[in-house]
């Protein structure tokens, strides 16, 4: 028995060591990222100066290598949501931020998606949202695509919720969409369909200003 | 986090672009952003003679403490254009980075004190420590206190009050004997019995000589049967008066019957008297002996004058659990080792393995390597099997012995670390809370940004408590479905249907200002987020004063959606969710005027 115990802790020390090395050589080959200059930034996105310093001390305090990778992304989108699970509307804007599909969001990444989102034209925004919401980007919004889209969004409500969200109201919800959306009916909405849709509707328009003054 | 959530949360609103064509009704207007006067710009703060620097946002993060208000402005010097404060700049190093990285931490080589004075001095309430220092900080800080009331309870003692009652007194010359001379006494005297009581039931067994006219000798206690009884007698008398002297003094009678020494005075006193009052009766004799064996507890007396001991006690009470394991595992093997021996041997004659409790007598003195040779295996599978009780007597004992000492050592620490740690929790979550002075405009975009997300949804947040209760409204209604599609359709068209208690505010629309465009510094305050849902709807109070002021009033047009899911509209500001969930079975239904 005490033979047991012993044999026991010395596993354990060996699965810990193992560990150890592991880790270390994952932080040995972390990405220390370094951004554009404040330049090129500044042509690239419709921030001044001052904006980008103060977007990116923000950025760096967060993420001091200079990348965020999905999981911190969804570990700071999901503080501002405590009541629900935001990680798979996360994992949707992760995407929509990495534009070059590198797996890691760059603070250029950031930058030039909040530019488009904070200062972009109606037309931009509009653009910006069908990415997010074309999952396999191939130009069309599919009900299975709004469908997981819609999913991710109740999921941040969590469960306490009034009126209770049901197992069907993701659904309805994207039907609601589709018949807004779907004008001839096929099924799928393409870009142009969406754009008009959403210029012709007040609402759409009045709320896509909404945020114009975040910074 | 460093600079905290609060720097993200423009790209956390940003993103919320996202659900706006999802959205079937119109997103709530954003709160106001008070427009701030002077640029963030470099503040110095020179810390007897110790220059550090910031930005004024930093320091602005904590509004409650003396650097980020207004109270920094009394200690700015003119001449040098900067805030000089005349304090320890060692210890502000670590004051400068709690505003830089919301953390706070306790340097182990500062004294607790000189940093408590910092602390309150800046204005910094010392719950916010972070969880690295913060156990830490909390053993020095009771060290401290434990250290300044044993100081002042030495001098207390030493400086007896004057107006003290004879019971007071006597209690106190009992508990503290370095009081006075007659407490002293009282100690010696009461331990000196204590010995000679002991010593006299040590020496009453040892045998003495024999008698002339008998063959056998006796113990010393039967040949001088006199002389130990009068010092019984003695012993026993001091021993009452001394039980008795304190039962009178104590403050709390009934506590002090409780407590384990009395207990152990009582079981100490008992068998003399129950003696006594037994004569020679054959039948009750036999008892009786055993009962003289409680004499022997007088030594523990000996406690109230050995701290050790006291120490002793209280760690093998508190690690009885450990020897709780050490002895079900000894047992184990025991069983086990003792049934086989048992078996093994049965074969042999004149086996002393008569049964399997008679076994565990072996296999205790083989495995603990005694090895008395009373009782011995004679077959040869009983000695192959003996030889393997003996070979794992010393694993199973000797190895787990150092195994659990250092376990016992390591979870005693712990458990003490984790009882301090839930007693402090308490105290820190209330502190926090203190501290978390919300950080407004935070706040308010923080919410409006739920909002957003709720109107997307068309479903609104509601804390657990409400949210148990809704359930179980429904279950036994039944049928909210029909309740809902029935209240819609008795709503009037026009107008509000209020709620019975309460109106619902409204939220209104502003048009966005255009003039917003000039970079409005956000000010990032940082609260430590406190992860309660509850919490999240019940922070309206701070939001509804930003929104209120100077708005020219529009009401929207909010459109119904046709029947199907979510009919229920019910529009109210935070201030009314929180407490008046309960009253959710509105739908509120408002036209359009002009905007």
């Amino acid at each position: 028995m005490g033979a047991l115990m012993v044999i026991f802790s010395l596993q354990k020390d060996q699965r810990r060591k193992r560990t150890d090395s592991v880790e270390d050589e994952l932080e040995l080959s972390a990405v220390r990222h370094r951004p554009e200059g404040l330049e090129q930034l500044e042509a690239l996105t419709r921030f001044n100066r001052k904006e980008l310093q103060i977007l990116y001390r923000g950025f760096k305090n967060e993420c001091p290598s200079g990348v965020v990778n999905e999981d911190t992304f969804k570990d700071i989108y999901s503080q501002f949501f405590p009541q629900g699970d935001a990680s798979k509307y996360a994992h949707f804007l992760f995407n929509a931020f990495d534009t070059n599909k590198d797996g890691s969001v760059s603070f250029e990444d950031f930058v030039m998606g909040l530019s488009i989102l904070l200062r972009g034209s109606v037309q931009e925004k509009l653009n910006w949202a069908f990415n997010l919401y074309d999952i396999n980007k191939d130009g069309y919004i599919t009900k299975e695509e709004m469908l997981d889209i819609m999913k991710a969004i109740y999921d941040m409500m969590g469960k306490c919720t009034y009126p209770l969200v049901k197992d069907d109201t993701p659904r309805q919800h994207v039907e609601l969409f589709f018949q807004k959306m779907d004008k001839n009916k096929d099924g799928v909405v393409t870009i142009d369909e969406f754009i008009d849709c959403c210029q012709n509707d007040e609402n759409i328009m009045r709320s896509m200003q909404l945020f114009e003054n975040v910074i | 986090m460093a600079a905290g959530v609060a720097a993200w949360l423009p790209f956390a609103r940003a993103a919320a672009i996202g659900w706006m064509p999802v959205a079937t009704r119109p997103m709530p207007v954003p709160p106001r952003e008070k427009k701030k006067s002077q640029d963030q710009g470099l503040l110095v703060l020179n810390v007897s003679g110790q220059k550090f620097q910031t930005w004024s946002n930093t320091l602005e993060r904590y509004p409650d403490t003396l650097l980020g208000s207004t109270e920094r402005d009394f200690f700015f010097h003119e001449e040098t254009n900067e805030y000089f404060f005349d304090r320890d700049p060692d210890i502000f190093r670590h004051i400068l980075n709690f505003y830089r990285t919301g953390k706070l931490h306790y340097p182990r080589q500062e004294c607790i004190a000189a940093y408590d004075e910092e602390l309150s001095f800046f204005g910094i309430i010392p719950e916010i420590i972070g969880d690295c220092c913060y156990e830490e900080y909390k053993d020095r800080r009771r060290e401290n206190q434990e250290r300044l009331q044993d100081d002042e309870d030495d001098e207390k003692e030493d400086v007896a009050p004057l107006n003290m009652t004879f019971r007071e007194y006597m209690w106190r010359a009992f508990e503290n004997p370095h009081t006075s001379t007659t407490a002293l006494v009282l100690y010696y005297v009461t331990g000196f019995f204590i010995a000679i009581s002991v010593m006299a039931n040590v020496v009453e067994t040892v045998p003495c000589g024999t008698l002339p006219n008998r063959a056998k000798e006796i113990s010393c206690g039967d040949r001088y049967a006199l002389a130990f009884f009068c010092l019984d007698t003695a012993c026993v008398m001091i021993f009452t008066v001394e039980y008795l002297l304190r039962l009178i003094a104590a403050p709390s009678r009934y506590n002090f019957m409780k407590s384990v020494m009395s207990i152990i005075d009582v079981v100490a006193i008992m068998p003399y008297y129950i003696g006594l009052v037994m004569t020679d009766n054959d039948q009750v004799s036999g008892a009786f002996v055993t009962l003289r064996v409680f004499r022997v507890f007088r030594i523990f007396k000996f406690s109230r004058h050995s701290a050790g001991l006291r120490i002793l006690g209280y760690t093998l009470k508190s690690c009885a659990s450990e020897l709780g394991f050490l002895l079900f595992s000894l047992t184990m093997a025991i069983i086990i080792f003792a049934t086989v021996m048992f078996y093994a041997e049965k074969g042999s004659t004149s086996s002393k393995f008569t049964s399997i409790p008679a076994a565990f007598w072996y296999t205790i003195v083989t495995m603990t390597t005694l090895g008395y040779g009373d009782m011995v295996p004679k077959t040869i599978v009983g000695k192959i099997f003996g030889s393997i009780c003996s070979l794992s007597g010393v694993l199973v004992i000797a190895l787990p012995v150092p195994v659990i000492v250092s376990n016992f050592s390591r979870i005693y620490h712990q458990s003490q670390r984790a009882e301090k740690r839930r007693a402090q929790k308490a105290c820190k979550e209330a502190g926090q809370l203190l501290v978390g002075k919300p950080n407004i405009p935070f706040e308010s975009h923080h919410h409006h940004l739920l909002h957003c997300l709720e109107k997307t949804t068309n479903h609104e947040f509601i804390d657990e408590q409400t949210f148990e209760t809704n359930c179980m409204e429904v279950t036994m209604v039944n049928k909210s479905g029909s309740r809902t599609s029935s209240m819609s359709g008795s709503s009037s068209p026009h107008g509000l249907s209020s709620c019975c208690s309460r109106r619902h505010r409204r939220k209104s629309f502003s048009l966005p200002n255009s003039n917003n465009q000039e970079l409005s510094t956000i000010q990032i305050r940082e609260r430590p987020i406190v992860n309660s849902r509850s919490s999240l709807n019940a922070k309206p109070d701070f939001e509804t004063v930003p929104l209120k002021s100077g708005h020219s009033y529009v009401t929207s047009s909010v459109v119904t959606l046709p029947p199907a899911a979510s009919s229920l509209l019910t529009s109210s500001d935070n201030g009314g969710s929180s407490s008046s969930t309960c009253n959710y079975s509105q739908s509120n239904i408002v036209r359009v005027s002009a905007l």
